[in-house]
């Protein structure tokens, strides 16, 4: 495999059972992405596209298929391996932040870190530093019901980045949003991709946003179009 | 990763956005606390039962009795320290005789055992001294009517006082025709009244001097054998097993629970059936565990997703809500046996204010509640056990959700 080459996925199928019909959301899709690249991911609405980000996460399972990271047959991994490649690899944002409600601001980003077994102090400081760096250095001690919806797209951003991840995949990260706080975040991303180098696949539905990705791949009915 | 998983753990124990537990998370420590209260109190009724009977017996009767063979001419000397020679761990030993007779005293009679030991060893072998209620446990014969001391049954029915006189007849068998018996009368001045803890012992039981009782069963220096006193009370039935052996033949010898061994046995077996009957209570409970946990998985569909989007492994999920079992169990056992000390402590209270305990019907008429710790170890044991197997269905629900299953729910 190329060495640049981060991500790369091949002949990847998904279908599910609806009663007596089987119904294909995916239907043989190959897809390469290079380290540091940004590929934005747009479609219709049931076109498929989050299903393909949550199987290039390794979220769900492609009822065929292979995706490889770097060298590694994601694949042939069982759940335990899988976990803890998602831990070390790779962050999510979704359009909803899924923060946990019983955890402030400041533990919930810590909690990728704690999962990986790195000390208190030393995940505290960690998830410190980047929520500063996403400007809520004044609501590390609020929990989610006391922050507004792009406080908390910031919080989860901050969340995915704690473990230091070589890719980081958005599901709608902006779907949830005005159009103020939508273009903040956008930005951020950006801005953290140029500061951590890291490689950005994002799924959205929103033009402005697609505009913005060097490269931009649209599905339809579960094929490139 | 053990620390994180408890932390992960307890705070998902808590209702979203709160700082405080669920209340179903309540509900079932509530079930918890009212099961193990009862298993505390339960054993601790029944483990008091047993210690309180232990001391009476032992009080009363020593830790061994050794009953001399009749034909035996040994000085009683020469057998205390071959008993000695054999057990090392003797402290103390008095020989003793009993005797059946007929206490009449006001125009009342009823059936009394006189009781005859050595004064000056008596003390040292069994704890009468401790269980004197009023006057004082003095069994000298050196005034003209010796001393006695009665239990307290016998001072109640015939409402005697310190300093009373009262009349014990004997039947003696005739020496010509063992058929024929002649009455022997024998006057005593209470010196004491002592609270023996078993009711028949109470009701019947008459301590004198042992000189006197020979002299007026006339039996000349004959004894029934010895009470003997050890070190560790644990250890009778392996002393009595030994001396058995060693003490030659016609010796017979019974440890302080053989003198009872129906009633202990009962109260073993009893105490092991209560355990297994109330511990439903607890597996009762155990429901609501499980129950409100599956809920917790349940309710926490999109966290459980999110938690294994970021790296929590399947078996840390089941390590998660196995550990929220855990933390509830706990909860309902400290609870419990707080209130069922508590509980103990208001029956004890109770107990010595009320008499609770009708001594006729259940031998002895007071408990002395004890927990013991091998008690509280099998309660807490049992608890845990039963909460860890409860939390398992549903950690397993939980650790089969796909991350995207979970996310889907929000």
């Amino acid at each position: 495999m190329n060495k640049n080459i981060i991500l790369k996925a091949h002949g990847l199928t998904k279908s599910f059972q609806q009663g007596v019909s089987e119904l294909t959301i995916l239907k043989g899709l190959d897809l390469e992405i290079r380290s540091g690249e940004a590929v934005c991911i747009v479609g219709a609405s049931g076109s498929g596209k989050s299903t393909l980000l949550h199987i290039l996460g390794t979220l769900d399972k492609a009822s065929s298929g292979q995706v490889f990271f770097e060298s590694e047959n994601l694949s042939t991994m069982d759940e335990e391996n899988l976990a803890q490649f998602r831990n070390k690899e790779m962050g999510f944002v979704f359009q909803f932040h899924h923060l946990l409600t019983e955890f402030t601001a400041l533990e919930n980003v810590m909690i990728p870190a704690r999962v990986a077994g790195v000390a208190v102090s030393e995940a505290e400081a960690k998830a410190e530093h980047l929520l500063k760096q996403m400007g809520m250095s004044h609501r590390l001690d609020h929990y989610p019901n006391q922050l507004s919806g792009g406080e908390l797209q910031r919080v989860a951003i901050a969340r995915a980045l704690v473990r230091n991840p070589k890719i980081l995949f958005a599901d709608e990260p902006t779907g949830n949003l005005d159009s103020a706080n939508s273009a903040v975040i956008q930005d951020l991303f950006f801005q953290l991709k140029e500061l951590l180098g890291l490689t950005l696949v994002v799924v959205t539905h929103d033009p402005t946003f697609a505009r913005k990705f060097g490269r931009v791949h649209q599905l339809r009915d579960g094929r490139w179009l | 990763m053990l620390s994180t998983l408890w932390w992960l753990s307890y705070r998902l124990l808590r209702s979203p956005g709160t700082k405080l537990f669920t209340f179903s998370g309540w509900i079932a420590v509530a079930g918890l606390v009212l099961g193990v209260a009862c298993l505390v109190v339960s054993m601790a009724v029944v483990s008091g039962f047993e210690s309180t009977l232990q001391k009476s017996v032992s009080d009363v009767a020593g830790h061994i009795q050794v009953l001399r063979p009749t034909f035996s001419t040994e000085a009683p000397e020469k057998t205390i320290e071959r008993i000695r020679e054999i057990e090392p761990t003797l402290k103390a030993a008095t020989r003793f005789v009993f005797v059946e007779g007929v206490l009449a005293h006001q125009g009342e009679l009823s059936g009394a055992v006189l009781q005859g030991m050595d004064p000056d060893q008596v003390n040292e072998v069994l704890g009468l001294a401790g269980r004197v209620v009023e006057g004082k446990f003095d069994i000298s014969s050196n005034e003209e009517v010796p001393f006695a001391v009665i239990g307290k049954g016998i001072a109640r029915k015939f409402n005697l006082k310190i300093g009373d006189e009262f009349r014990i007849v004997l039947p003696l068998a005739s020496q010509f025709d063992p058929s024929q018996f002649r009455r022997k009368l024998g006057k005593f001045k209470v010196s004491g009244i002592v609270d023996l803890g078993k009711f028949e012992y109470d009701e019947r039981m008459v301590i004198v001097s042992l000189p006197v009782v020979q002299n007026l069963a006339e039996i000349k220096n004959k004894f029934s054998g010895f009470l003997l006193r050890f070190e560790d009370i644990e250890k009778a039935r392996e002393i009595g097993r030994n001396l058995s052996d060693n003490l030659g033949p016609g010796y017979r010898v019974r440890d302080w629970r053989e003198v009872n061994e129906n009633l202990f046995e009962a109260v073993k077996i009893e105490k092991v059936v209560i355990f297994f009957v109330i511990l439903l209570i607890i597996i009762a409970a155990a429901f609501t565990v499980a129950s409100s946990l599956y809920i917790n998985v349940v309710k926490r569909y999109s966290d459980i997703g999110l938690l294994k989007a970021v790296g929590l492994s399947p078996r840390n999920v089941v390590k998660i809500f196995s550990m929220q079992g855990l933390i509830i169990g706990s909860l309902g056992l400290v609870g419990g046996f707080a209130v069922g000390i508590i509980f103990c402590i208001f029956f004890s209270w109770a107990e010595s204010k009320y008499g609770l305990i009708p001594g006729s019907i259940y031998k002895i008429d007071r408990i002395d509640l004890s927990i013991r710790l091998t008690d509280a170890l099998a309660i807490s044991f049992a608890t845990l056990a039963i909460c860890f197997v409860a939390t398992l269905a549903p950690a397993f629900k939980g650790a089969r959700l796909t991350p995207v299953e979970g996310l889907k729910n929000e």
